[in-house]
């Protein structure tokens, strides 16, 4: 039996899990995006899930998380190439307090090199010393080609089995210039669930796809480490003074939302990163800050 | 003593086998860390690391080899060369198939054509090697065989297998045994290789140790030191009643009976198996320095001599020949192969590589690929960096510390990180960008060094070189999604030595922080 199967047959045991839980959102003063500053990520993560109305509105109890962080790279936390390993360690504890029956974590590694990157980001032990189970997604055989209903130029792609399978996506990315896409953040983050990155480059189609993909899974939550970020020379191996101490976090459940806050937080070349605003107009989410509830908190 | 010594030696060829084919045939972390204990004890790659580097290392594991066989004769080939201990297995699975046929045997019926084709090719590979073409000798060294088919024959297996375990593994949440793998075998490198691998095995499935004794050139060289050697097996002719049981047995068919009916043992072809110190009814054969009635050895030292005489004459009379043939063999532009870093030069790496693929098994970002004939006449089975399947790690020097031959020499990282093997060539006439104005940014994203950065042009970026920060690791060709890539690494016949990429920069000034200033949030 594949596993794939095993995990179906134990969701339709289940079922309510599934549903949406828009309600508590509706009801009372839960903004839709949450920033805060000037704490350890840790910390700020604490703050900005309480309110954004508790961990529990997220994952309910028994249900498998996929908690995707960014781990592209084999570079250590002080490059900032990576998402920072205490948060990742403090989402993975906060799933698994709210009762959560499995939380993931994986990346689809850039050049395969899957055990160096988890090893050096410090992501690998700090999500298995949370009690995540580390997943790979080095081979082609974890994934499954999934049509894209209504994208522009990514009709198909081939996705991570734990994305479709587990009940929840938190999407736990870090704040990045990036020299390909002007930024990195939340959506550009979610190529690290699918195998074949260079369909993604390949005939002008970076920005549609990175906006395209979210129209086939939006993660429940993201929150976007910007601890330390950086600010020029990115992804990767960005020189030291590229890589500013920001002390922030964003967190909301509209991906284009938190991307559109957070790309104010680098430098204006960065502003006009595309797939922003194709998935603005895709109706993924509202770029349009003035129009959102924000809630600000300094730690 | 000699049961023992026979059990120590028979400890040690397995460790060796094991040990060996682990290293080639898993790689990783465990290949990483048996493979100095490997190399350091092979006499070819020693040899040649010695000769071009003039490593202390290489020069005493050669003293130490050359010397064991000059005092007690040829246990580098009964022990410590993998490819011997294998023609052994296979020569056991022969003598179960066809039990004492070798009865039958007239003695010694091809000693001459022996000793004639092994010193031969021990010539031709010296003179060869002298001038310059590493061909004939990697087609020969026993190591390299052993490397090359473990790694294109076994490592396939093998990972195979760990996929089977690993997804069993998996189903139960245990993701400790994934991994990419991506061994891509090479159909022509894997039948040649089989081949060239069948050629000992045959020989040893009908006349065992046959191979070491008429074509390998570290055998032929040992054969005519251990001709010298204090300790070696003696025949104590009192008790010897010329029964002819070691004869039969003898793997290496060094042993005949003299014309009084007595055993003699050929010292020179003897690769001390110790089986007929065992096996002999009386007990008259035995390994040691001296025994007081000892038969003599009818063929004389003097061919030995001679033969090594030859050898030195030949290789000196070949050193001119050098120069002539590195002038000579300049690869075309465009085909020239790319060589790792460390290996300081086509020439250079060409002159000292013997093929064993020891770089290929544990290279991590799997770049560094067999090839048979990629470099020509200089050397056969040399290894390339192959850009389609993988770009050399910016934060790896793991080849350069491990190559056992000194064809690529050991650099730290921070000096590995400044050598260029290659030149990055950007292809606008192919480049989605500079051709339809459309966002790519695959290869700027994967540059270690900036050396391909960005330039803002009407909002699009386009990806621009600088060839004095390229290291030519090859990640940007690697990345492309252009067929064919719209960015190339061209091979560097001599290695150059790249700026230094953050000195160097051309991205924009250092980052200056519109948030942190303002004390609040940007929005």
């Amino acid at each position: 039996m594949r596993r794939r199967t095993f995990l179906h047959s134990t969701a339709a045991a289940a079922p309510f899990l599934l549903l949406p839980r828009k309600s508590a959102a509706a009801q009372g003063d839960i903004p839709d995006l949450v920033a805060v500053r000037d704490g350890e990520p840790d910390a700020m993560f604490d703050r900005a899930i309480e309110a954004l109305g508790g961990i529990s509105r997220f994952v309910p109890k028994g249900a498998t998380v996929v908690v995707k962080p960014n781990i592209g790279w084999v570079r250590p936390v002080e490059s900032g190439a990576n998402t920072n390993p205490i948060l990742v360690k403090r989402v993975v504890e906060a799933c698994l307090q709210a009762g959560a029956k499995k939380v993931y974590v994986f990346d689809h590694t850039v050049g395969e090199k899957m055990k160096e990157c988890y090893e050096k980001s410090g992501i690998g032990p700090a999500a298995k010393a949370a009690g995540a189970i580390l997943a790979a997604a080095s081979n082609e055989k974890y994934y499954e080609k999934k049509q894209i209903a209504g994208a522009a130029r990514l009709k198909e792609v081939a996705v991570h089995e734990l994305i479709l399978e587990s009940d929840v996506l938190i999407n736990i990315p870090v704040l990045k210039h990036h020299g390909g896409a002007k930024a990195s953040i939340a959506m550009k983050n979610l190529m690290g669930c699918i195998w074949d990155r260079q369909a993604y480059h390949k005939d002008g189609a970076l920005h549609d796809s990175i906006s395209d993909f979210c129209l086939l899974r939006k993660p429940q939550l993201n929150i976007v480490d910007a601890y330390r970020v950086t600010m020029a020379n990115g992804p990767q191996r960005a020189r030291p003074e590229d890589v500013v101490l920001k002390k922030m976090l964003l967190a909301s459940t509209d991906i284009v939302a938190v991307d559109a806050a957070a790309v104010r937080l680098l430098r204006p070349e960065s502003h006009g990163a595309k797939h922003i605003a194709l998935a603005a107009e895709k109706k993924i989410g509202t770029m349009d800050l003035t129009a959102l509830d924000i809630r600000k908190i300094r730690v | 003593m000699s049961r023992w010594l026979r059990r120590l030696r028979i400890l040690i060829a397995c460790l060796v086998l094991v040990g060996a084919t682990a290293v080639f045939a898993l790689g990783g972390d465990l290949g990483r860390q048996l493979a100095p204990f490997l190399a350091h004890t092979q006499l070819l790659p020693s040899f040649i690391r010695l000769l071009t580097t003039g490593s202390a290392i290489a020069g005493l594991s050669v003293l130490a080899i050359l010397l064991l066989t000059l005092l007690a004769g040829r246990w580098y080939c009964a022990c410590l060369c993998p490819l011997g201990v294998l023609q052994d297995v296979a020569g056991a699975f022969g003598q179960t198939f066809r039990r004492l046929k070798r009865s039958q045997r007239r003695k010694d019926r091809d000693g001459y054509l022996r000793r004639a084709a092994r010193t031969c090719l021990l010539v031709a590979a010296i003179v060869s090697g002298t001038a310059g073409s590493l061909f004939l000798v990697n087609l020969v060294d026993p190591y390299s065989i052993f490397g090359r088919s473990a790694t294109a024959l076994v490592r396939p297996i093998a990972s195979l297998g760990r996929r089977g375990l690993s997804t069993v593994l998996e189903k139960a949440d245990i993701f400790a045994l994934a991994g990419g793998d991506p061994i891509q075998l090479a159909w022509g490198t894997v039948a040649l290789t089989a081949l060239l691998l069948l050629v000992p095995v045959v020989m040893a499935l009908f006349r065992g140790r046959l191979y070491c004794n008429s074509i390998c050139p570290v055998g032929a060289l040992l054969a005519t030191l251990s001709r010298f050697s204090k300790a070696r097996i003696r025949t104590q002719n009192e008790a010897c009643t010329g029964c002819g049981m070691c004869v039969r047995r003898c793997r290496a068919d060094c042993i005949v009976l003299t014309e009084d009916k007595k055993a003699q043992v050929n010292a020179a072809e003897c690769v001390l198996c110790l089986d007929c110190v065992g096996l002999c009814p009386t007990q008259a054969l035995l390994y040691g320095t001296e025994s007081p009635s000892c038969s003599a050895q009818t063929d004389g030292g003097r061919r030995e001599l001679l033969a090594l005489g030859t050898t030195a004459a030949a290789a000196i009379v070949a050193l001119p020949l050098r120069s002539l043939a590195a002038a000579g063999f300049v690869p075309e532009e465009g085909v020239m192969p790319i060589v790792p870093p460390g290996g300081v030069s086509f020439d250079h790496f060409t002159s000292a590589c013997t093929g064993c693929h020891l770089c290929v098994v544990l290279c991590p970002g799997h770049v560094l690929q067999p090839r048979i004939s990629a470099h020509g006449g200089k050397g056969a089975f040399q290894p390339a960096l192959d850009y389609l399947t993988g770009a050399c790690d910016y934060d790896c020097n793991l080849c350069s510390q491990v190559c056992p031959s000194g064809a690529i020499l050991p650099l730290t990282l921070p000096d590995k990180k400044r050598v260029q093997i290659g030149m990055v060539y950007l292809h606008e006439d192919r480049c989605a960008v500079y051709q339809r104005g459309e966002e790519c940014g695959a290869c700027i994203e994967v540059c270690p060094t900036h050396a391909v950065y960005p330039e803002d042009r009407d909002g699009i970026l386009h990806p621009v070189t600088d060839g004095t920060i390229c290291v030519g690791c090859g990640a940007c060709e690697n990345v492309c999604p252009q067929s064919p890539r719209a960015i190339t690494i061209e091979a560097l016949a001599l290695h150059g030595t790249a700026l230094d990429p953050l000195a160097n920069d051309h991205s924009a000034p250092p980052a200056t922080d519109p948030g942190l200033a303002e004390e609040d949030f940007p929005f």
